[in-house]
């Protein structure tokens, strides 16, 4: 899924849209790590300190047993679509911003392919 | 490598909560024809993670779980011929409940239910295996954990609740993901489904009203079977409220929960901080 997050941070980026993470790694200098050796930009709560990892803090009250899980949620907060992957993902995210007036741009030909892997 | 961490993830926790190691080892070594058949595919399993941990590369390690991890089909089968000839005493049980525990699919799976709806209702043990029933989704499936709510035995009936609270969660998202579904994925998830008959009975269904009776359940078990031992130190009260949690506030078009934490580098933030942005909220872990 990172080739795909970091392609819609590239094609997204200036317009109202974010991805946030929870983090449930339980080694929190490896984490720090892989953020930079894989180029992951956006932001995540790491799941501690009751957790860390996949037992207890936020994954715990979000009731999360399979990783990942995903939510997309409009500009006022509401949850509008769960684990939805691929061309799916694009089309819940650019119809949430049409909601707010926003136009995506359209994806690079490279892009709509499926993920390179990493 | 995270298709594959996630493959024996889900398989982990989609599974049943309850093993047979749980049960006090009386003797080493099988001694039924039942312990017997499941040792021997216990040795089949530990030689493909021999094999499995040779190789070094993740693609080739995917490739080797996804093609050659030991399919229970032909022990199940075997386990069924047990079962049939023990309907109704222990050691059928004990056949089934493996079957149901190795996620059969196919014949034996149907065999499996049908034995158990005709001769094992009131088997205190029955609750056990009902976790592995709820992602099927059957009518037949259905049907049997209706059945297992009427149970007199406290304990099957209190799962049964829940797993079949479950069971129609999973038809709701079944049919959420069909609705997205295109092209080959779409043809894919529909054989999973059943074929085309079945996947536009699921289709067919009726989101909202699913949720409400589901919440129905989860709510009936937390106040009257809270109590039960779920299995991983967990009872049945503590499963059945983290579920309700998620029905009634992280269904679509319900207001996203708050979150507010730490980041890595210890740096407090919260979601509501992102009100006017559309966010894709990634629980994930690099493993």
């Amino acid at each position: 899924m990172y080739p795909h997050e970091r392609s819609l941070v590239k094609r997204l980026a200036g317009l109202p849209f974010a991805i946030l993470g929870v983090n449930s790694d339980r080694d929190r200098e490896a984490l720090k790590k892989t953020l930079v050796d894989k180029n992951l930009t956006w932001r995540s709560w790491w799941n501690g300190p009751e957790g860390p990892g996949t037992k207890g803090g936020i994954a715990e009250q979000w009731n999360v047993k399979g990783w990942p899980t995903t939510y997309v949620i409009d500009a006022k907060g509401i949850i509008r679509y769960k684990n939805v992957r691929g061309e799916a993902l694009d089309t819940a995210i650019e119809t949430l911003l049409a909601e707010v007036g926003v136009k995506a741009p359209p994806k690079a030909a490279e892009e709509s392919e499926g993920d390179p892997g990493l | 490598m995270r298709a594959l961490a996630l493959a024996c993830l889900l398989s982990l926790t989609a599974g049943p909560v309850w093993s047979q190691t749980d049960e006090p080892e009386v003797s080493t070594g099988p001694k039924t024809e039942v312990e017997k058949l499941a040792k021997s595919y216990d040795v089949e399993v530990q030689a493909f993670w021999v094999e499995f941990q040779k190789l070094e590369d993740d693609d080739a390690r995917q490739k080797y779980y996804e093609t050659k991890y030991p399919k229970p089909d032909a022990t199940a089968a075997k386990m069924m011929v047990i079962a049939k000839a023990n309907a109704g005493k222990p050691l059928g049980f004990d056949a089934i409940f493996w079957a149901l525990n190795n996620r059969v699919q196919g014949e034996s799976k149907s065999t499996a239910l049908e034995l158990l709806g005709a001769h094992y209702l009131e088997e205190p043990r029955l609750g056990h295996v009902l976790g592995s029933i709820e992602r099927d989704p059957s009518t037949a499936a259905g049907g049997f954990l209706l059945a297992a709510m009427k149970s007199s035995k406290r304990e099957v009936k209190g799962a049964a609740h829940f797993h079949y609270a479950k069971y129609l969660l999973n038809l709701g998202s079944l049919a959420n993901y069909l609705e997205g579904a295109k092209g080959d994925e779409r043809k894919q998830f529909v054989e999973y489904l059943g074929g085309d008959a079945a996947a536009k009975e699921i289709a067919a269904m009726d989101h909202a009203k699913l949720a409400v009776q589901a919440e129905g359940l989860l709510d009936t078990v937390a106040k009257k079977f809270a109590d039960l031992d779920a299995g991983r130190g967990q009872t049945m009260g503590d499963v059945a409220k983290r579920d309700l949690f998620e029905v009634r506030n992280l269904s679509v078009g319900k207001p996203a929960p708050e979150i507010k934490g730490e980041d890595v580098h210890g740096k407090t933030f919260a979601l509501t901080e992102y009100r006017g942005k559309v966010i894709f909220l990634d629980f994930w872990g690099d493993w």
